[in-house]
């Protein structure tokens, strides 16, 4: 498995030229300073967005100009000031998630705070929370849309399910533009603005963890996240792929990640699986754990555990 | 469609006809003489779908459920689900329960509202204790000194919800254990034995008036050490706890270990989490409706044919 960033075929000085070309174009072409020339952006912008390169193939400077032209597209479109990061991985840390099925009671509340920290369309989730009964793991009977008077349901059990961050990922191999990878922290990411939404991985996902932004995202100005990262929460165009990131903009500073931090029982245990004194590592060492779908071969950083 | 198309012809490999100047000129040249959309149409790329008629846009935060049946809804706007309605749920306590449970904020920190904290705090029995961020966390017991360092966040000291100490300073304690009575009636204690209060004040608790806590052995200890005393009986629960694979760390997930003390998740005097109801369900995709609950989709086909032979009212 590879995680350098890939090399291309891609001429990087005739990219160059013909973007200083673009430049030169909207410079000459647009009266004054910039503004509003089409959909709401500055033709600048236009062509700026629609030379810019894939993530890791962007210098620094790139990276500096979209993540500037990221915030100023979410002013002009939502009309409130983000900050959009890239904030690098950490070394020596690959990410792992423990969630504990004795203790998850199906409140939900993961599912709602991860709406709320990563700008999500309101009509998508990326937890859902399944519904089993108990001595059970039949997916096809599992209900996400239990709505009961109160949760535990006797009987029941309950069993969140999110983006596992596989280590050999299906999604990953899928894509046919390399639009998503895996970071060196073990995040599976996506670079929304080099998906061209073929939708691919979400067929090669065996966990139903990629979601596709059918139309506009809905979301109105009150409810978005400043805090952006550009692999992770920052606004989503129409028409791509997007799934959990493990809160990169939380979690790459150290920070834990929205789920865990909403979760009102404390099942979801976060944390780095190469530090032999996390708390991760205890679990995985002293607890049962299993992972889903683990024949698959996909190898999950996502394990479930219970107590005794 | 003009970024998608870009790339995708990158990847192709076809850049001469892609970017050739003279077509970039001219697709510049289109751009100033389109029309300008709308402000917010901001990606252009794609047409929005038209929105179905079951779909509200307006479903705000909570997002309830697209194309519930009304008969399912009932005056309140609590859905009620016939097994949740004809099943008894086997947790028969008998004191309200809450409905929502703590509300996530995405702030960065943690800011107590002056104005909150200002405000005469009505305790409720019941309640866990709340976490004092404010205050830095209390290092571990030495009992923990094997396991990775961290430290316990204390909790807002709250006199008015156990306020045993306006009368026990001055009256003397009762030590037989009983079943208590006026004025302890609005007191539960209902923990161990699976909740039939086989615990008695004093297992616990000083005969002084400052009411603290005292081990089995005798040892004093504070209201934030009270996880030595919960390890004397759940040495389990107590050991996974300070590795943290019980309980809940806060705020990061490397450096200084801060955890939440048994109080703040188990309220003490009945340690049995109260279930409640649970963040609605999520919607289903834009412009479809759920279909799982529609008795014509739901039910198998034998109870559907026989529904058309069955005299009206019979089961």
């Amino acid at each position: 498995m590879s995680r350098k960033p890939s090399d291309s075929h891609i001429d990087h000085y005739r990219r160059r030229f013909l973007k200083g070309l673009g430049g030169a174009v909207a410079a000459a072409a647009t009266p004054g300073t910039a503004r509003a020339a089409w959909g709401g952006n500055t033709l600048a912008d236009t062509f700026a967005d629609l030379f810019q390169d894939h993530y890791q193939r962007m210098t620094p400077e790139e990276i500096a100009d979209t993540l500037a032209r990221i915030e100023r597209k979410a002013k002009r479109r939502y009309g409130t000031n983000i900050t959009c990061k890239n904030t690098p991985p950490q070394d020596g840390v690959v990410y792992g998630y423990a969630l504990n099925i004795s203790k998850c009671r199906g409140y939900r509340e993961c599912v709602s705070a991860c709406m709320l920290e990563n700008n999500l369309s309101r009509d998508m989730r990326y937890i859902q929370v399944l519904e089993m009964d108990n001595g059970s793991l039949n997916f096809e009977k599992a209900d996400r849309y239990y709505d009961h008077r109160t949760v535990p349901a006797k009987g029941k059990y309950y069993l969140p399910i999110q983006c596992m961050h596989c280590d050999d990922a299906p999604c990953v191999k899928a894509c046919p533009v390399e639009a998503t990878w895996t970071e060196p922290d073990g995040i599976v990411v996506v670079d929304y603005d080099w998906c061209i939404g073929c939708r691919y991985c979400m067929i090669a996902c065996p966990y139903e963890a990629r979601h596709f932004n059918w139309g506009k995202p809905d979301l109105t100005a009150g409810e978005i996240n400043p805090d952006t990262h550009f692999l992770g929460n920052r606004p989503r165009p129409t028409g791509v792929v997007e799934k959990c990131h493990f809160c990169i903009q939380r979690t790459r500073e150290n920070r834990q990640p929205a789920c865990q931090e909403a979760c009102p029982t404390g099942a979801r245990i976060f944390g780095n699986i190469l530090d032999p004194n996390s708390e991760i590592r205890y679990v995985l060492e002293n607890k049962a754990v299993f992972r889903l779908k683990e024949d698959l071969g996909t190898e999950p950083k996502f394990w479930y555990f219970h107590d005794n | 469609m003009a970024c998608i198309a870009g790339r995708s012809i990158t990847h192709a490999g076809a850049w001469p006809v892609a970017f050739c100047p003279v077509l970039l000129l001219a697709f510049a040249f289109l751009l100033f003489t389109a029309p300008p959309a709308a402000a917010d149409d901001w990606d252009m790329d794609w047409e929005d779908p038209a929105p179905a008629p079951g779909y509200k846009s307006g479903a705000g935060s909570t997002g309830g459920p697209v194309g519930a049946e009304p008969s399912a809804s009932t005056a309140d706007g609590s859905e009620s689900r016939p097994d949740a309605a004809t099943g008894e749920d086997d947790w028969d306590w008998d004191w309200e329960e809450t409905d929502t449970g703590p509300a996530y904020k995405s702030d960065t920190t943690r800011r107590v509202d002056p104005a909150a904290a200002s405000m005469p705090k009505v305790p409720r029995v019941g309640e866990t204790a709340e976490p004092d961020f404010s205050v830095s966390p209390k290092s571990g017991h030495q009992l923990f000194a094997d396991v990775p360092g961290f430290g316990v966040i204390p909790s807002i000291k709250d006199k008015g919800m156990h306020p045993c100490s306006n009368c026990h300073t001055w009256a003397k304690s009762n030590l037989t254990p009983r079943r208590l009575r006026v004025p302890h009636d609005n007191f539960l204690l209902q923990h161990g034995l699976h909740g039939k209060g086989e615990f008695w004040c004093f297992t616990c608790h000083h005969l002084d008036g400052a009411g603290g806590l005292r081990t089995l052995e005798g040892e004093r200890l504070s209201f934030d050490d009270a996880y030595i005393l919960c390890a004397q009986c759940h040495p389990g629960e107590t050991r996974d706890w300070s590795f943290g694979a019980h309980g809940k760390r806060v705020d990061n997930w490397q450096g200084n270990r801060r955890i939440l003390n048994c109080t703040a998740c188990h309220y003490q005097h009945r340690p049995n989490i109260k279930p409640r109801k649970a963040v609605p369900p999520p919607p289903v995709r834009r412009g479809l409706e759920r279909n799982d609950r529609k008795p014509h989709v739901a039910a198998p086909l034998w109870e559907k044919i026989g529904a058309r032979y069955r005299e009206p009212g019979q089961p």
